[in-house]
């Protein structure tokens, strides 16, 4: 039996403008949960961290009805995750711990205390060894990474056993499949094309055996980031699960993990994120797109953080402590890599870094403090404008 | 005999941003000399504006206490006036009446604390930047005089009185001697700093030919005896001091003793309407003729074509626009209040010009008027200025990086 999982991931950072908010429910998350109501006899996965479901229950309460009544039939299976789409390898232990918890609860409150998932997917799939200790530390049994570190490395990547990495199931990512979903390949004129060819390339993968595969994609790709591949497309692809020509079904990762005939075997997996790029791994580390060496903007992101963290936790002041756990959002880092590079979404983050201070400094008086931060703010703004302007200037001829 | 009343009249001004090291240096130079020159000299008639920022900052790193104990024994003994002036020597012809009215009340605040109870006489403007409009304002304020620099007046066919005092809406308008205070400042052509027996002798003689008695206002940074210049306030001070007794045509007097009795007699400026202003042109203390041909009558603060003073005072506007709607003596907005009052420093657009260019105090200056929009939004819950401030913020400092790389200095020079 070849067993395919489709692991969706949505989100929405903490700061997202309500009318966006509006505009992707429209073309994405409402046909989306739909769907989930329509396929009741399929199984799908989903990734949602608190940071979208406060949002939408503001914003838009029937997509999340429609999202726990699909998790109540067992169609949906819902993971755990950080609240605020925080890089977890990148900030400390006690802060990713709080950002798992503040998620569970916030989950817990929306779909009941029978919640208890056992499998986590870290935002972003960024993902080292003390991560995974961590996880395991905190009573997760399995989590997801992404198999292009091991391509990268020269390690197997398995159809038919699991990783097991510091205590956890690792499964890992098809870094292929997935990124053919989410730049919606043009060969894929409609989504049964797109079944035919998974199911061939499964059997040339795995010949007749038992196997799996994991497609992980944000679920704003289907029908807001790219509109051909909307509900029809997906209706097309999920289709013919329910009759399958051979052995090919969807599954959730619990059945996966729960399943006796992949077994485990100890291996290392190397840090990384789905958004890894072998050229920059090695000069820029794991987690380039949110910190690289020699990026100076990120460096003055990572180093308010800090500050920000530090003075917060001077005042003991549950609602900055509130407005912090919404500061980890991992966009405001991303759009400050070059290849991303967007200063107005950078100015939105440390702005909100920024108010945090000022409020900090305000209660404790810290006044060498805010006027550090200030110093930060100022040379991230400056650093920012620079590139900003460097790159409106475009290539030299 | 007819004599040549000379006025001097000293500021002492520090930025609310002052660090310890600098005052340190400045009161060790000048203030503490100084001070204690006044109390050895009772000859030694002067008015000071001591302002309520440099009080704060001596007060803050704890450096005032000889000093101002001595400046106290000084004015107690009638020896020293006390001028008033904008607590933290912001640019009033710019601001809200409202913030001008506050700084005004801050520093007497801060004087009457230090000093006992202050009678409002002399009102100084910061950097003497002046404009019609500010004087009825000094006027219901209880103030006697303010001083005018008198440096564009002959560009407008204004005669600069000697013998006598403007007197516009209800106040009296003192000159300063522009050339006299400027040339006191600096080197003179044939080397050296000027001596205070040298500078007696000129004045000698511009008293010889005079019919009635004449005076002369000299405005002049305190800071330039012992701190710009070493050992000024021996040099210059105390040498014309004792000069004095060679001179029986010259005195000295505080500004407000040239407004005693009936010496000099008050009149109206001539009518100058068509210039654009009521009385006389707004200007500061370094304004010159083609500063003012060229439409800037405060270049220093806010030059035309200054993509910086152009975003600081757009970034001042908007926090004044926003902060004149509440009703800042409410207990929740005391912060906000302490915030807004040392935001607007002249330092910061001072050291914005291309001719003193120094982005240190003008990055401060501009955290502290972003400090006023963050605490804004979080007492109001407001943050469309905030955001809109943000963007300026960003454009400023833009525009610092520019000049950063290019070297304007330089080239200006």
């Amino acid at each position: 039996m070849k067993y395919v999982n489709f692991l969706f991931h949505i989100y929405q950072p903490p700061t997202q403008d309500p009318r966006v908010l509006d505009r992707i429910a429209e073309e994405c998350y409402g046909p989306l949960s739909e769907l989930f109501i329509e396929l009741a006899d399929l199984r799908f996965s989903l990734n949602i961290p608190y940071s979208l479901v406060e949002q939408l229950q503001v914003g838009h309460p029937e997509v999340l009805d429609r999202i726990r009544r699909a998790w109540a039939a067992g169609t949906l299976e819902l993971t755990a995750t950080a609240a605020y789409h925080p890089i977890l390898p990148l900030i400390p232990e006690n802060e990713a711990r709080r950002q798992l918890a503040i998620s569970l609860e916030g989950l817990r409150r929306w779909l009941g205390p029978g919640f208890a998932p056992e499998g986590v997917v870290p935002p972003e799939m960024a993902f080292d060894g003390g991560l995974a200790g961590l996880l395991a530390e905190a009573g997760y049994r399995w989590t997801v990474a992404d198999d292009g570190i091991l391509t990268h490395f020269g390690r197997p990547i398995p159809c038919d056993w699991v990783y097991r990495f510091v205590g956890l199931s690792v499964f890992l990512r098809s870094n292929y499949w997935s990124n053919r979903f989410a730049n919606a390949d043009p060969i894929w004129t409609d989504g049964g094309r797109a079944f035919r060819d998974l199911r061939n390339g499964l059997a040339d993968w795995m010949g007749d055996g038992d196997g799996y595969l994991i497609i992980s994609v944000d679920g704003e790709t289907f029908g807001h980031h790219h509109k051909r591949l909307g509900a029809d497309f997906l209706r097309q692809l999920f289709t013919p699960f329910r009759d399958p020509p051979g052995d090919i079904r969807l599954t959730h990762l619990a059945d996966l993990h729960a399943n006796p005939v992949f077994g485990r075997r100890e291996g290392f997996i190397p840090p990384s994120s789905w958004s890894f790029d072998p050229v920059d791994i090695d000069r820029e580390g794991p987690f380039a797109s949110w910190k690289a060496r020699g990026n100076p903007i990120q460096a003055q992101l990572w180093a308010l953080l800090d500050l920000v963290r530090d003075e917060v936790e001077r005042t003991g002041d549950p609602g900055l402590r509130g407005q912090l756990d919404r500061a980890l959002y991992s966009c405001t880092f991303w759009y400050a890599s070059l290849w991303s590079f967007d200063p107005g979404q950078v100015y939105k983050g440390a702005s909100l870094m920024m108010e945090i201070l000022q409020a900090a400094t305000a209660w404790s008086d810290r006044t060498n403090a805010l006027e550090r931060g200030e110093r930060l703010f100022r040379d991230l703004v400056t650093a920012c404008e620079v590139q900003r302007y460097a790159l409106s200037k475009g290539p030299r001829g | 005999m007819s004599r040549l009343h000379i006025a001097f009249v000293l500021e002492l001004y520090q930025p609310p941003t002052q660090g310890r090291e600098t005052l340190e240096r400045i009161t060790k130079e000048c203030y503490l000399p100084l001070a204690r020159l006044l109390v050895a000299e009772p000859r030694l008639r002067v008015t000071l504006s001591f302002t309520a920022s440099l009080i704060e900052r001596l007060e803050t790193w704890g450096l005032g206490d000889a000093l101002i104990g001595a400046v106290a024994e000084a004015v107690s003994r009638g020896d020293v006036e006390l001028a008033h002036s904008g607590a933290y020597h912001s640019v009033f012809p710019l601001l809200s009446d409202r913030e001008v009215r506050r700084q005004i009340a801050l520093d007497r605040e801060s004087k009457d604390r230090i000093f006992g109870p202050t009678e409002p006489r002399g009102i100084l403007p910061p950097e003497l930047c002046y404009d019609d409009r500010l004087l009825p304002l000094f006027r219901d304020l209880g103030f006697r005089w303010t001083l005018v620099d008198d440096k564009l007046l002959c560009r407008f066919g204004i005669p600069i009185l000697a013998s006598e005092v403007y007197r516009i809406q209800g106040l009296s308008v003192l000159l300063r001697s522009g050339f006299w205070s400027d040339h006191l400042r600096h080197p003179r052509a044939a080397g050296g700093h000027w001596t205070g027996r040298d500078f007696a002798e000129v004045m000698a003689r511009e008293a010889l030919g005079l019919q009635r008695d004449a005076y002369k206002v000299l405005m002049l940074p305190g800071e330039t005896f012992g701190h710009h210049i070493p050992y000024f306030q021996e040099t210059f001070l105390r040498d014309f001091l004792y000069a004095l007794s060679d001179h029986p045509d010259l005195c000295l007097s505080t500004a407000s003793e040239l407004l005693d009795g009936e010496r000099f007699a008050q009149i109206s400026p001539p009518p100058a309407s068509q210039n654009g202003f009521d009385a006389l042109p707004p200007s500061s203390l370094s304004t010159q003729v083609e500063d003012w041909d060229r439409g800037d009558p405060y270049p220093h603060f806010r030059s035309r074509g200054n993509p910086i003073h152009q975003g600081l005072w757009r970034l001042t506007r908007l926090i004044l626009r926003v902060t004149d709607r509440l009703r800042l003596d409410r207990p929740e907005l005391q912060r906000l209040r302490g915030l807004l009052d040392p935001a607007f420093y002249s330092g910061q657009y001072y050291h914005a010009s291309l001719w003193f260019w120094d982005e240190g105090p003008v990055l401060e200056g501009l955290d502290r008027q972003m400090r006023v929009l963050y605490e804004y939004a979080r007492v109001t819950g407001d943050s469309q200025p905030l955001r809109l401030g943000q963007r300026i913020y960003r454009r400023i400092l833009r525009e610092v990086h520019r000049r950063r790389q290019t070297g304007t200095k330089k080239e200006a020079i």
